[in-house]
This record gives structure tokens, C-alpha cells and sequence, in this order.
């Protein structure tokens, strides 16, 4: 295999793709497409966006919460009709993510990949980049997603639907979404970068939006995968992990202890992927299945990426080395400040 | 000479105005003069529920109800010009279809109506691209989740006749807030709409100003027969009057900024603990 050819790059094309068709692929499915695809998939693609061909799976659930679930609380009937439609998505959600499980994050989300060309920019720019965030930051950060999920996916809908608090609050993550304004964006349209004055609610909404947005790209320019941390889907992802078809399995073995490239490579500066020396199933909460902890293992199948049972992706000392050496050779090629 | 050309023209304006008072055309807001005072099911909180309707110079016109899936149901005319339309247990895009047929007059109404319930599978490029009548205004495309039609903005349309595009047909819209505006069709068959910024004493916020309608009318006679069609829809003030985007480009600039701050911040700080 030539050496500029390894499954980065070809994530980066997967990437590329998914990102083309989920941002302008109603260009070319139909306008309608989004109707007869998901209306649930399991990434980060904005309904906001006037061209995409399927959205994310957040938007009906946070409709749901605050429409169906939210009103027939208030109202007293029954719960369960009230769940349906809820259920449907979520089981349409269930049915894609069974076949990528985690994978969607890390290839197939627009906002992923955005996220991933601005670390690649930093890069090039030859910005110092911070390779891993300390371990106990880390830690802090990642209740955030739950925090996100459980407050503006299902708390704040189904209490707008109860008239608890303001109906404005009734879609908090989409107002929030930084794939929102991406999205549009990346389509022409500028009409979702806004400051909404027409409301507390919305000003506080819009403001936060915009601010996140910003703060994504500067920190994107110098550390991986800013938002990702924080993501909502991330944690849906992480409560139905156990059933998608895509594994990450370590078969552990002494050397491990002291060799953590597999933590360096880590976007998410997952650090148990590398302590961790008594589970098999290292598909953690945070993981998106990029598949880089299995690329820079050096060790025969001490880590692999598993389709079912079948392994798609296993740790190869040979492959390191050639991934290592085309590492080196794009970063000499590329990177200002590494000729 | 210029005086007759004026009075001609106002003559012209008149004729045509007379004629969409005239045309069988679909409205939620019953007429002022009307015996009904309005029309339900119309507001955010009667979404699941069934909605009332108004059809003008409704007298000897066939009405029906088009489900996402094609299939047509009856409907009934009060009257008063009212039709009710129960909720039809389907999600998504509906048509309300008039037509009147009469010697030497081919006439037909549309509103393509949002209606909630369980999902129907079909995408609404279904009922959009089925042919409906000879004479036809088609919404292309029609407005997706998350968009309205909104003042100040344009929409697209094409207009066929026999599922042919008309070229350089003419076409006026008007709106419930008065504005009326002569357009035709461009070389290809599409209609540009530019929705007028018509809505007066504008509140802050979508769900403070109440939508207006606009109504498409056009119309072409061929072998001694009058076609005539009209589409209605809703429309909406321009969140532009509540929305800044300068501001917003603003705040991603100061997001920015702040981001590359705290990074500094904290990089002198390790430095300093080193």
C-alpha cells in the first residue's frame, strides 16, 4: 500500500463525502429527500440548512419533548400515546446507529469534520498546538455532554411543553448549535448568524450561539475537537453503544503499560483506551470511533476495530511504521515551520 | 397622451383588481364583510387540530381535500364559504383543491396546508409535482421545516398549462395587507415573487405578528374557455426587524477573540508553574 494512502486519509475522504451530501445533497436527491431518508440521523446535520438531504436526529426530539410529551403531562393524558411519536424517531435513530454505532461521530458528522479541518489549518498555519488537554480538565469536561443532553434535548422541551418556562425554550440545542451556523453558512445563507432582540430567552440563546461558534474555531485552531466534548449526541451516542455492530476491543498486554500512543493519538484525549488493561470493550463514552487509537498501536492486534465480530481495522507493527513515516513526510511537506 | 395612457392603466389596475375579488381563491381570515368572523385551528397551540377555511366566490365549486399520499376526500361548503377540514391523522403537507367547471370557464383554487399527525412516508414532492388542472401555479420548491415564506424575501414558482411551462405568462399577487403586484413568468417558465414588506405596527418576535396571506392568480383563454388558478399561502413579517446579523457576525468575532484570550491566559500560566 503507498504510503500516503491509510485510514486517515480515507476517513478524511468518507468525511469529505458525508459532509458534501449532508450539507448540499438535496441538490442532487431532491429537495424533499430529508422526508424519505431519516429525519434522525445520528450526526450533527442542520435542518436549518436549506440544501441538506437529512438532519440530525436532536431537532424531532427536542419537537417531541416539548409538543407531544411536555402538553400531555400538562394537559393529563395519556403518557404513553404522548411518547409515540418520540419513540419513532428514536427508533429510526436506533436503526442507523446499529449499523455505525459510534462511527457517525467521527465519520460522518459535518461539524466533526469542520472541526478536524481547523486543527489541519492550525497545523499548516504553524499555530502551537496543544496535543492533549491535562487529563483533569478533561475529566471536568465530560459530564457537559450529559448535562447538555438531559437539560436541553429532554428537560427544558418537555417544560416548555408544560409551560413551566418560556415556549422560546422549547429547541434550547438548536438555538444553540454551532451546525446550525456552520451549516447555513456553508450554503450562502448568513440568515442564522443573528442577535435575536426579540426576547430575553432568545438573546441569551442567540448570544450563547454565536459566542460557542467563535470559541470553536479559535479552539479548533489548536486543539482537537473542541466541541465534540460538549456534544449532546455524543452522550445518545454513548447510552446506545453497547448495541451498534462497530467495536473497539484491546487485547492488552504488558508492553501497553508503557507505551500510551494510542492515548496521544486520541482526539477526545481519551486516556483510558491506554490505562485500561482489564476490559475488552474500549468503546468509551467519549470515543468516536475514528480509529487512529488502532492506526498508532504498534503491537499486533493489541487494539482493533471490530464489524460484528469480524475485525475491520486491526494493530499492525508494519502498518505503524508506514503510518508513521507518512506522518512524518506530510508534516515535513506541509507544516510551516517543519521544513 | 400621457393622461390616457394613466387612465388606461388605472382602468387596467381596476379590472384586474375586480377580477381577484372575483376569483375562487382559498384564505383563512374570513372577509371583514363576511357574516363569518374567522376561521379556527390556525393558531401554534390548535396545531394537532383540525382547521377552518374560507373559499371565495365558492358559489357551484368542488372541493376536496388532498392527503400526502394522493388520496382526495370530499369536502363541504358552508353557505357562508366556510369549509372545515377535520385533522386527517397524517403529518406533513395537504392540499386544499377547489375547481369549478362551467361553460367556457376552467377555474381552480390551491393552499397547500401543513397538517400534523403520524408520519404519512410520502415527501410532499409527490402531491407538488402531481398534476392538479389544466392551468397550474406550482411552489418550486414548496417551503420546507424550519422555513416560511417571509416578507422582503423572494419565493419561486413555476406556472404550465397542460404541464407545459408558460413562458412570460402574466401573473399578479396579492396580499391580505393590500399590496398587489403585477409579475409574469421569465423565459423558462419560473415565477420570481419578491414578497412584499407589507405588514404594518410590526412586534418584536414571529409569534407577536400574526402571518398575512399572499395569493397568486393567473389566468389565459384558449379555444373560447377561460383558464383561471390561484394559490394561496401564508406568509410572514422578516425576523430581519428583530434579527441583527452584524451583531451576530459580531458576537462570533468576540467568541473568537475571547477563545484565543483564555488560550493565552492559560499557556502563561503553565509557563509561569513551569
Amino acid at each position: 500500500m503507498p504510503n500516503h494512502i491509510n485510514i486517515s486519509v480515507l476517513r478524511k475522504l468518507v468525511q469529505l463525502a458525508a459532509f458534501l451530501f449532508l450539507v448540499y445533497g438535496s441538490v442532487i436527491v431532491g429537495f424533499y429527500s430529508v422526508d424519505k431518508i431519516s429525519n434522525a440521523l445520528p450526526a450533527l446535520s442542520c435542518a436549518y440548512d436549506t440544501k441538506t438531504a437529512d438532519y440530525c436526529t436532536l431537532i424531532p426530539l427536542q419537537h417531541r419533548m416539548d409538543h407531544d410529551l411536555g402538553r400531555a403531562i400538562l394537559a393529563g393524558t395519556s403518557i404513553l400515546t404522548a411518547l409515540m411519536p418520540g419513540l419513532v424517531i428514536l427508533s429510526t435513530f436506533l436503526i442507523m446507529f446499529v449499523v455505525l454505532n459510534k462511527a457517525f461521530c467521527g465519520w460522518i458528522c459535518p461539524l466533526g469534520f469542520f472541526q478536524e479541518i481547523l486543527t489541519l489549518i492550525g497545523q499548516k498555519l504553524g499555530l502551537r498546538r496543544i496535543e492533549s488537554l491535562p487529563e483533569k480538565l478533561v475529566q471536568r469536561i465530560r459530564p457537559f455532554k450529559w448535562l447538555m443532553l438531559t437539560v436541553l434535548i429532554f428537560g427544558l422541551p418537555i417544560l416548555a411543553g408544560m409551560g413551566v418556562v418560556s415556549n422560546e425554550l422549547g429547541s434550547p440545542f438548536c438555538r444553540i448549535c454551532p451546525s446550525r451556523i456552520l451549516t447555513s453558512m456553508a450554503t450562502g445563507d448568513a440568515t442564522q448568524m443573528y442577535i435575536d432582540t426579540s426576547s430575553t430567552a432568545y438573546f441569551i440563546l442567540s448570544l450563547i450561539a454565536n459566542l460557542l461558534f467563535g470559541l470553536m474555531i479559535a479552539w479548533g485552531l489548536f486543539f482537537r475537537q473542541p466541541f465534540c466534548r460538549i456534544c449532546p449526541m455524543l452522550a445518545l451516542h454513548a447510552v446506545f453503544k453497547k448495541i451498534g455492530l462497530v467495536r473497539l476491543v484491546k487485547n492488552a498486554k504488558p508492553r501497553c503499560e508503557k507505551c500510551g500512543l494510542c492515548a496521544k493519538a486520541c482526539p477526545m484525549d481519551i486516556k483510558e483506551i491506554h490505562t485500561d488493561m482489564v476490559h475488552k470493550d474500549v468503546l468509551f463514552s467519549d470515543c468516536t470511533l475514528c480509529g487512529r487509537c488502532v492506526e498508532f498501536c504498534p503491537d499486533k492486534d493489541v487494539l482493533q476495530m471490530k464489524y460484528a465480530f469480524m475485525p475491520i481495522i486491526s494493530a499492525d507493527p508494519q502498518y505503524f511504521k508506514r503510518r508513521k513515516k507518512s506522518q512524518t513526510q506530510w508534516e515535513k511537506k506541509n507544516l510551516l515551520g517543519k521544513k | 397622451m400621457k393622461r390616457s395612457l394613466f387612465y388606461l392603466l388605472m382602468l387596467v389596475m381596476i379590472f384586474i383588481s375586480g377580477q381577484l375579488q372575483a376569483a375562487l381563491s382559498w384564505t383563512t381570515h374570513a372577509p371583514e364583510s363576511s357574516e363569518v368572523k374567522k376561521t379556527d385551528g390556525h393558531n401554534h397551540n390548535a396545531r394537532n387540530k383540525g382547521k377552518s377555511f374560507f373559499l371565495h366566490d365558492s358559489i357551484g365549486a368542488e372541493v376536496e381535500i388532498w392527503l400526502p399520499t394522493l388520496e382526495q376526500q370530499p369536502l363541504v361548503i358552508s353557505k357562508t364559504g366556510v369549509v372545515k377540514v377535520k385533522a386527517t391523522g397524517f403529518d406533513n403537507y395537504h392540499l386544499l383543491y377547489a375547481r369549478r367547471q362551467l361553460d367556457g370557464l376552467d377555474e381552480m383554487a390551491l393552499r397547500y396546508q401543513y397538517m400534523r399527525g403520524k408520519p404519512s412516508g410520502e415527501s410532499p414532492g409527490l402531491l407538488v409535482g402531481h398534476s392538479k388542472g389544466t392551468l397550474e401555479i406550482k411552489p418550486s420548491p414548496l417551503t420546507r421545516e424550519h422555513r416560511r415564506y417571509q416578507s422582503g424575501d423572494t419565493a419561486k414558482f413555476t406556472l404550465s398549462f397542460n404541464n407545459e411551462l408558460l413562458k412570460l405568462q402574466p401573473v399578479i399577487i396579492s396580499t391580505s395587507n393590500g399590496t398587489e403586484i403585477n409579475l409574469h413568468t421569465d423565459n423558462k417558465g419560473q415565477l420570481t415573487v419578491p414578497i412584499p414588506e407589507d405588514f404594518s405596527n410590526i412586534k418584536s418576535g414571529r409569534r407577536n405578528n400574526r402571518p398575512a396571506e399572499f395569493t397568486l392568480i393567473s389566468s389565459i383563454t384558449q379555444n373560447e374557455t377561460k383558464y383561471q388558478t390561484t394559490l394561496n399561502a401564508d406568509y410572514h413579517v422578516n425576523p430581519s426587524h428583530w434579527q441583527s446579523r452584524l451583531g451576530g457576525g459580531l458576537t462570533i468575532l468576540f467568541g473568537f477573540i475571547g477563545g484565543l484570550m483564555v488560550l493565552r491566559y492559560v499557556r502563561r500560566r503553565e509557563t509561569e508553574y513551569a
